[in-house]
């Protein structure tokens, strides 16, 4: 049985202009200590997915099929309490920005010794310690005065360090990181990924990294997600994806990185946006978009069909696997 | 360390440059501390009927003719000496003031805070159920309630609990200062990443309001607060000149305006004038201590220093 199982689930946000489908039939399973990596546009469904595992959609929006099995529970239906219980104590989450994630009027030691109580009975001292470990394990120096300062008095890099030992603090199984480098600066973004997957391979944690950056999942995860308008539409190892995509989309992600560019030349695009949830086009999602668009793109939807070991949802695909 | 700290505040060197905050702090100070120590410092006690006596009434202060230097202020009509009056009847001004906030505060930010994190019905319920405070006055709303007590439980008793009286009428009449602004305060609040941060932790919804949002909200009600103090006591003198505020046994500045009231034309100007003068020292120093805190806890609003 996988860690965490996630089957046809299906989220759907009431809105006064009609229901918009923000995930439709998403699957995945992560074993663990597997590192996955979700990758898309904005808007393609990527946070809500995350959001969703965790049971953590608010109001107008709802899971309105589907199942995320997490230990064979199923966390969609667990009451208030129970699923408490798992947030933050089995599966952690990390947000982009850590200067708006971490609070600025409380002391960093207070909001991990909080977490830590909220979910074990111990005293204040012996959470601290803990709290001390995890800095150290994210290598903070001077660990023990940082405890009592506040978020503004550390650098960047330095808060989405505490974010992540806020993470670790009660040993999860799973941590779900939701573009963690997308606020910091480039040399930071690289040491800061370094020490998730590190800390990752160490504690041996599953880790899902949502991003829309390639280059980052490739050197992070094993497996990748990659996801438009709402649906997946590729799966699979991530040397495989990387090398040999089979999805037009996920072969014009890979093109845009600005490693694939001549230097001179234009960067290469994918032409067009994302379409709105709303008014997702007849067919293929991204049939508009597509360059090797054929009349049954814009009738027939593709289904996310297996290849070898991995999903594909393009009637392509196949073609792209030969060449 | 705490004494380092509040030094390279920027509220410390904002106070330290800004003369009218520095006087108004003074001010309010000396009244508070003067108003405290009148047991000690108080020439007489003007609760103790034994201690005046009728055949002192109406001296004039002291530079005045016929002046008595036992009365640097002069005496009221029942002979009590004014300076010591005055002095008790700041502290219960003040005391009515503060603790009438404070019950404003802890109804309007409980309210404020469940209504803006919950939303949806509980929400529309509360902040209409303000809506109705609001549209009664304070005023309004004091004199009827306390009219309707004086009435029913006589003057002996009504004068031995008036302070409590008047500290519940203000306080409930004026929470929806707070709730209003604590509730747009976490409106803004909740919707920022570490509210959801929080939950994703496995925080409970209380330990969120209370812990997380409620610290996130204090510059605001700081700022209000200082206002809601003069308010309050400008509310309660209010009221005390209307009678039915505290007795003449324990009068407050609003009793003794009162009392001098009837004087004034026969030309015993000071038992009106001093306190008068009191309290609107005391209201214009809290007043201007509020547009300092909240010119400097509102960075959007341009100042010229």
């Amino acid at each position: 049985m996988a860690l965490l199982e996630v089957k046809n689930l299906d989220v759907i946000f009431k809105l006064r202009t009609g229901d918009v489908k923000a995930i439709d039939n998403v699957s995945f399973t992560l074993e663990k200590g597997e590192r996955l990596g979700i990758v898309g546009e904005s808007g393609a469904g990527k946070s809500v997915t995350a959001f969703a595992i965790l049971n953590l959609i608010s109001k107008p929006g709802k899971i309105t099929n589907g199942q995320v099995l997490f230990e064979g529970r199923d966390l969609a239906s667990l009451d208030d309490e129970q699923i408490r219980d798992i947030r933050g104590n089995q599966i952690s989450m990390i947000f982009q920005d850590p200067m708006m994630t971490l609070n600025p009027v409380l002391t960093i030691g207070n909001q991990m010794v909080e977490c830590l109580q909220a979910h074990r009975n111990i005293s204040k001292e012996k959470a601290k310690e803990i709290a001390i470990e995890k800095l150290k394990a994210v290598q903070i120096p001077s660990a023990e005065t940082r405890l009592d300062q506040y978020p503004h008095e550390l650098s960047g890099g330095m808060r989405q360090r505490v974010v992540i030992a806020i993470a670790l603090l009660s040993d999860p199984a799973i941590i779900i990181a939701d573009e963690p480098t997308t606020a910091l600066d480039v040399t930071i973004q690289a040491e800061i990924l370094e020490l998730l997957l590190n800390l990752c391979k160490e504690f041996h944690v599953g880790l899902i990294l949502i991003t829309h950056d390639l280059g980052v999942v490739s050197q992070v995860t094993e497996k990748i997600m990659v996801m438009y308008a709402g649906a997946v539409i590729e799966q699979g190892p991530t040397e495989q994806i990387i090398h040999q995509p089979i999805h037009p989309y996920t072969q014009g992600l890979i093109n845009a990185l600005p490693q694939q560019t001549i230097p001179g030349q234009r960067l290469n695009q994918i032409k067009g946006v994302m379409p709105s949830l709303q008014d997702i086009p007849q067919g293929c999602a991204f049939h508009p978009r597509c360059e090797y668009r054929q009349e049954v793109c814009s009738q027939q939807r593709p289904t996310l069909t297996q290849y070898a070991e991995r999903l594909s949802a393009c009637h392509f695909s196949q073609q792209f696997l030969d060449k | 360390m705490y004494w380092q700290r509040i030094k390279s505040s920027a509220a410390y060197y904002s106070f330290t440059h800004n003369r009218v905050a520095m006087v108004s702090a003074l001010v309010v100070f000396i009244i508070c501390a003067l108003s405290a120590l009148a047991p000690i410092i108080a020439p007489y006690d003007p609760w103790d009927l034994t201690q005046f006596d009728i055949m002192d009434s109406e001296i004039p202060p002291i530079g005045a003719e016929q002046a008595d230097e036992r009365f640097m202020l002069g005496t009221d009509a029942m002979g009590r000496d004014m300076l010591s009056t005055i002095l008790y009847g700041t502290g219960i001004s003040i005391l009515i003031g503060v603790f009438a906030t404070l019950l404003q505060a802890f109804i309007g930010i409980t309210v404020g805070l469940f209504a803006g994190y919950f939303g949806g019905r509980l929400d529309s319920f509360l902040m209409r159920v303000a809506d109705v405070q609001l549209s009664f006055t304070t005023l309004m709303v004091a004199i009827v309630i306390l009219a309707v007590f004086q009435a029913t439980v006589g003057l002996d008793f009504y004068e031995d609990y008036a302070i409590l009286v008047i500290v519940l009428v203000i306080g409930v009449a004026e929470w929806p200062q707070y709730a209003r602004t604590v509730r747009a305060c976490v409106l803004a609040e909740k919707e920022k990443e570490y509210v959801d941060a929080a939950r994703v932790i496995g925080l409970k919804p209380l330990q969120i309001i209370y812990r997380h949002i409620l610290p996130n909200t204090f510059s605001p009600l700081l700022v209000i607060s200082t206002v809601q103090v003069a308010n309050a006591i400008i509310t309660e003198a209010a009221l005390s000149f209307l009678g039915l505020g505290m007795p003449v046994t324990k009068p407050s500045l609003g009793s003794l305006i009162r009392n001098g009231f009837e004087f004034i034309f026969s030309g015993s100007w000071w038992i009106t004038a001093f306190p008068s003068l009191i309290l609107i020292i005391l209201i214009l120093s809290l007043n201007l201590l509020g547009d300092w805190l909240r010119d400097l806890l509102n960075p959007k609003m341009y100042s010229n220093d």
